[in-house]
């Protein structure tokens, strides 16, 4: 069952540039799909689509059957959308607090509210945080918090736009070990990044973008050897003739 | 897209005074209803005081501080261009009011009534930038808002959930605007912008990045509150108050009142 049908999805920003260019995509519910691209190719562009902050200016998207036009709130609910800046994301004054944020306007009973804030603070290991100042956390936890925020609002998509930029090793290996979590669990993961190598061992599709175009689309053993040619450096397991290991190991 | 502010950023943000402090003090537990009242009122009470009724009020303060532990120092060093202004007050009240001469020269216009006068003034804006402080540190800005909300319901044609939503976010908005501030500061200072000494030309080159990152933030922050539905409408925040706190609240007001009427 496709959980995310595009369909001739094309978006002109307010200046008249070309952001999508006929994009045609679905997604399988649980899947794994990584979206890579050089700057400015259009990958942030089209994670907003999935999340209804923009909407197409042709074309349609269409979130667990849902129109994102005729119901933006559903497909916020449906796709959780985690930004790069984990700074801008965090709204609350304490991490608990924050996390409670997307479930309140949610109109949730405050029962649930705090259930659902404990049973996510507890999946992403935030729980002894819980009443920290989200802003003194450090990078790997911004984002953890970041993605738990988006979590209690119990979404069948994870939208996360560059996960891993300014982390440090630890962080990473935090953040990713959590993402393949919710994916065991069931979620369906939609990560952009340009930087590949750190995912490279997990995705399960990837979609190359250019110009606001889908270039390039297939599972990563197809898809990885023509990467140079779209400005993404290939794995450098691949350029050795070595299979990809993950990050975890 | 900025990078995020990372570490530094956030324990610069640590030191900025006017930000929420998570704690369990008597001050963090007070029904929020009932602190902004008081709040209010002592901040009333402040600009009707004479000498007397300032000391007092001082002295709440000076209680009022200590639950803030540790941060005294803090506090007094990010308020010091805010003090100084409040001394720049003080001098053009003590040379600008009539009355009798401290001295005999001409050349030095100073009046027992001006250093009177000017040194109210500024007792008086320190304490009420004090209280806000202590209110501030204190209270979440989600209690403050359903406090505003439940403050401005009965007002008919007032959009209580909005001007609240308003009110909150320009709180939860002081610390980026600060660490921004301090952000570029250090950019500026490491390109050797102190020697230039013309002020017109570093208070430019402040506030155009300033300004331009504070719209790109808030434009951030707005996108990522509007895609986890953020609206007009959600759960209520549940406040409870008990006996102490209408009675402190009681207590405010029967002071606030003796003293406005002393």
């Amino acid at each position: 069952m496709n959980v995310i049908e595009i369909q001739n999805l094309t978006h002109r920003f307010p200046d008249g540039s070309l952001g999508l260019d006929h994009i045609d995509l679905t997604i399988r519910a649980g899947s794994f799909v990584l979206i890579t691209g050089e700057n400015g190719s259009g990958k942030t562009t089209l994670l907003k689509h999935l999340n209804g902050l923009l909407f197409p200016t042709a074309g349609s998207v269409i979130i667990d059957g849902k129109g994102i036009s005729e119901d933006p709130l559903h497909a916020r609910q449906a796709v959780g959308l985690v930004f790069q800046n984990p700074d801008t994301q965090i709204v609350g004054e304490t991490v608990s607090e924050d996390v409670a944020f997307g479930p309140e306007n949610l109109c949730l009973d405050r029962n649930e509210i705090e259930k659902r804030t404990h049973d996510v603070l507890t999946i992403l290991k935030l729980l002894p945080l819980a009443s920290q100042r989200p802003h003194l956390l450090s990078g790997g936890e911004k984002r953890r918090l970041a993605i738990a925020g988006v979590l209690a609002m119990k979404p069948k998509v994870l939208a996360l736009d560059e996960p891993f930029s300014s982390l440090d090793y630890p962080g990473t290996k935090q953040v990713l070990k959590q993402i393949l979590s919710l994916h065991e669990s069931g979620h369906t993961i939609v990560m952009t990044s340009h930087d590949i190598e750190k995912i490279a061992a997990h995705a399960e599709r990837v979609v190359v973008m250019k110009k606001g175009k889908v270039a390039l689309d297939g599972p990563p053993d197809q898809v990885f050897p023509d990467l140079e040619r779209f400005g993404v450096r290939p794995p450098c397991a691949l350029r050795w003739g070595k299979p990809l290991e993950s990050w975890l190991i | 897209m900025r990078p995020p502010l990372g570490k530094a950023a956030g324990v610069m943000a640590d030191l900025i005074p006017f930000s929420y402090r998570n704690n369990h003090t008597l001050l963090h537990r007070y029904d929020v209803r009932c602190k902004m009242l008081s709040f209010i009122a002592l901040s009333l009470t402040t600009l009707k005081a004479e000498a007397f009724g300032l000391l007092l009020i001082s002295c709440i303060v000076i209680t009022a501080l200590s639950f803030l532990k540790g941060r005294i120092l803090v506090i007094f060093y990010e308020l010091r261009f805010f003090i100084f202004f409040l001394f720049f007050v003080f001098i053009i009240r003590t040379f600008s009011t009539p009355g009798s001469p401290v001295f005999q020269n001409p050349w030095i216009p100073a009046t027992r009534e001006g250093i009177y006068q000017g040194g109210c003034l500024f007792w008086k804006m320190l304490l009420i930038a004090l209280l806000s402080l202590v209110f501030i540190s204190t209270t979440k800005p989600s209690q403050t808002k359903e406090a505003l909300k439940r403050f401005f319901r009965p007002i008919p044609f007032v959009p209580e959930e909005r001007l609240a939503a308003m009110i909150t976010l320009m709180i939860r908005f002081i610390p980026l605007i600060l660490d921004e501030i301090q952000e570029i500061k250090d950019a500026q200072r490491s390109r050797c912008i102190e020697n230039r000494k013309n002020p017109f030309y570093r208070i430019k080159h402040l506030t155009i990045p300033l300004f331009r990152g504070l719209f790109e933030t808030a434009g951030e922050l707005a996108e990522a509150m509007e895609s986890r539905c953020f609206g007009e409408g959600s759960t209520p925040m549940m406040l409870s108050s008990g006996t102490i706190d209408w009675f402190c609240l009681a207590m405010v007001l029967v002071g606030c009142l003796l003293i406005i009427l002393s």
